[in-house]
């Protein structure tokens, strides 16, 4: 780890399609279920590609201080596999750093295999 | 300085290249500057930035100035980074629970 490390990286494979999963990331009754948002957090989304891509900008107002607000964001990617599951990435990131959405030229592939 | 204006500081992409290279060696301003498409007045600036959110230091010898890491300028931005280790494996978990109830 160097000092400058600035994101955290999560990635495992859910054993689901990523529709699901898109529902149970957007649809809030089931958000609010998984995600548990620490007191004084307040989510809003930056970036939605259906079943791809999500961003969600993550304020934090820090306790014993109302006027400062921690902005951070939290960007899910979901790549689906040919077994049905799902590749799973998180990044949480203090900084919004623009991921190369949906590259144009592997959707073609993608169809080709649905 | 707190975490929050760190992250200002480091939501610049060149200033967050800055401290990449730092993080492997000490380097003067020109040698920081090679690479980068930018003047020496703009890379002075980043460097003033970075030196006064405390996450850079600077060391003279002759008429160079020598730029490095500061690595308790980072400890802010580590509590934070540990906060949020620590809390996404449980979601994520509770996430992986949550689609084995929902229907298809």
């Amino acid at each position: 780890m160097s000092d400058a490390e600035t994101e955290l990286v999560f990635e495992t494979i859910l054993d689901a399609p990523p529709e699901k999963i898109w529902r149970a990331l957007t649809i809030p009754e089931y958000r609010d279920r998984w995600l548990q948002k620490p007191d004084g957090v307040e989510l809003d989304v930056v970036t939605a590609n259906d079943s791809s891509l999500l961003t969600y900008r993550w304020q934090e107002r820090r306790s014993g201080d109302e006027n400062r607000i921690e902005e951070s964001f939290v960007t899910i990617e979901l790549t689906p596999n040919e077994n049905g599951t799902t590749g799973f990435r998180l990044t949480h990131a203090p900084v919004f750093v623009p991921m190369a959405a949906n590259n144009n030229e592997a959707a073609p592939v993608l169809m080709r295999a649905a | 300085m707190s975490e929050t204006e760190i992250f200002k500081v480091l939501a610049d992409p060149t200033r967050r290249a800055i401290l990449e290279r730092l993080s492997g060696a000490e380097m003067t301003a020109t040698d920081l500057r090679a690479g980068f498409a930018i003047t020496q007045p703009a890379m002075s600036q980043h460097l003033a930035v970075l030196r006064g959110a405390g996450l850079v230091s600077e060391r003279r010898e002759g008429r160079y100035a020598h730029y490095r890491i500061a690595p308790d300028g980072f400890a802010p931005l580590h509590d934070w980074l540990a906060r949020y280790r620590d809390f996404w494996p449980s979601r994520i978990d509770s996430l992986k629970d949550l689609l084995k109830e929902m229907d298809q």
